[in-house]
């Protein structure tokens, strides 16, 4: 650069120079700042990533695969969430962590800060539910239908199966099939491999009327029997006996994951006529809410049959400790997913883990854990 | 004017003075901060490769042994601690610290720095 002096300003013919080399300074400060912020945030947010990725791994692992800690852990005691017991998922921890704050639920998995949602659902990517029902379930109705608030409550896939000429109760049913009783019923038997539960409330029905031969193959092929009201299509083939009483009210004997009320409660039936008892002392009935008089009949049980399971309940009309009976029955029970709802936009990071879970009978499930910032 | 030079010469030292302190304090701020992250995560790799020891020891089972080096500093000169407890690792350092759920059941002793040998015994994961 050429700068040209004048003899009357000797003193600041560098004047140029320093302004210029200042600027020139400044213009490329103002340029490699901004540039070197960029890159130093896009550094962090790949660290972040990385971060989220190495969590997501050992969080989700750890779901699966640990206790969790303390090793009974409840929705107030936790300190590290794990639902594995003897190598299955444990339906109670499960129910746990659904009753937690979702803080605290993001401490219990050391994700302080992150985003996440977590869902279980079976191989076939129906949503898992804690209570006793798994979808898709076969609703069997005729005129009583107390059943049908908790199925339309949920987001259970359910199919209705209406076995009266009436009307056909409004309901958020898949599918709904009418006709005959017996026709109906046969229908849905025969169309039990779409059905992992089968739920029949007061059919009205004897053996002899039905194909009773497809309802027990599916019990013990595997499936989840829910049976309420008057015991007659489960007198014999069901592994215990049924019968009549007078009626009579119960109380809590057991909870089994399926009443919602301590031991000792008193349940008042509406229609407590029929009861299912074991057929021998070692059978496999598990008396969940007995009759006053005679501890060893269940007017709410629970046993295995071959694969399967069947709940029996004598009368959904009732209450237990003055709460309504059918509410405190986890008949379809919550959906098993938790958080908060994924985003639409963004990065979501998704780990998927399969695993078993020991309900009453084990099943296989997919955890689906998603974490976001 | 050589008076007004000398001004001029002492206001563009100044702002060359003033110029530098400010370019030179965010160089400082920036070392600083680039210090920080890569001391968070060098932790968070120390962290992540010892739960991977730990559940690798726990899914081959009993018998199994690994030696392991932990380095005595962060980033060459940040002091650390790190513990296991409560079916999780945390690392601690600078007043942060960083955890990870790890699926062993039972852990005994806690990693030291420097040679540390991990084992299952019996399903217990002891560190030694």
């Amino acid at each position: 650069m050429t700068i040209r002096k004048s003899a009357s300003r000797k003193g600041q013919v560098f004047s140029g120079d320093f302004v210029i080399s200042i600027a020139v300074f400044l213009f490329v400060l103002v340029i490699i700042l901004p540039l070197f912020g960029y890159v130093s945030e896009r550094v962090h947010a790949s660290d972040e990533r990385q971060d989220l990725e190495n969590r997501l791994l050992f969080v989700s692992e750890a779901l699966v695969k640990s206790t969790g800690y303390p090793p009974n852990w409840n929705s107030t005691t936790v300190v590290t969430a794990g639902f594995a017991d003897a190598g299955a998922l444990n339906i109670t921890k499960i129910r746990n962590f659904l009753d937690m704050q979702y803080a605290d639920a993001q401490n219990s998995m050391a994700l302080a800060g992150v985003n996440f949602n977590i869902s279980f659902t079976d191989l076939h990517g129906f949503s898992m539910f804690t209570g006793a029902s798994s979808a898709p379930v076969a609703y069997f109705l005729v005129s009583s239908n107390m059943t049908q608030a908790h199925l339309d409550e949920s987001s259970i896939v359910w199919d209705m199966y209406y076995g009266n000429t009436g009307d056909v109760p409004a309901s958020n049913a898949r599918n709904v099939y009418t006709g005959t009783k017996i026709g109906v019923f046969n229908n849905m038997v025969a169309n039990q491999s779409a059905y992992k539960t089968i739920i029949i409330e007061k059919p009205g029905l004897t053996q002899a009327e039905v194909n009773i031969e497809q309802l027990k193959n599916f019990v013990s092929t595997g499936g989840v029997l829910i049976f309420i009201g008057p015991a007659d299509l489960l007198a014999t083939g069901f592994s215990v006996t049924t019968g009549q009483q007078t009626a009579e009210n119960g109380v809590v004997t057991a909870t089994a994951d399926f009443v919602n009320a301590s031991i000792g409660s008193a349940v008042i039936f509406g229609d407590p006529s029929w009861y299912v008892a074991n057929l021998s002392s070692n059978a496999p009935l598990e008396i969940l809410v007995a009759s006053v008089l005679n501890n060893s009949r269940a007017m709410i049980g629970v046993w295995n049959h071959g694969l399967g399971t069947v709940f029996y309940i004598t009368d959904l009309a009732g209450t237990v400790n003055g709460q309504s009976l059918s509410k405190s029955l986890n008949i379809i029970g919550s959906k098993m997913e938790y958080g908060t709802p994924l985003p639409q936009q963004g990065t979501i990071l998704v780990a998927n883990r399969n695993a078993i879970l020991k309900k009453r009978a084990n099943q296989f499930v997919s955890m689906r854990l998603s974490l976001w910032i | 004017m050589h008076g007004q030079a000398s001004i001029e010469f002492m206001a563009y030292v100044i702002i060359l003075l003033f110029v530098l302190a400010v370019a030179g304090g965010i160089a400082v701020k920036t070392s600083a901060d680039i210090l920080e992250e890569r001391t968070n995560a060098d932790a968070k790799r120390m962290a992540t490769r010892l739960a991977t020891e730990i559940n690798i020891a726990v899914e081959i089972g009993d018998g199994y042994s690994k030696t392991i080096t932990l380095p005595d500093t962060l980033e060459g000169s940040i002091n650390y601690t790190i513990n296991t407890a409560q079916q999780r690792i945390f690392v601690s350092w600078n007043e942060r610290n960083y955890s990870l759920p790890v699926i062993a059941p039972s852990i005994i002793g806690a990693p030291l720095k420097g040679t540390n040998t991990i084992k299952n015994i019996n399903g217990v994961i002891v560190f030694a």
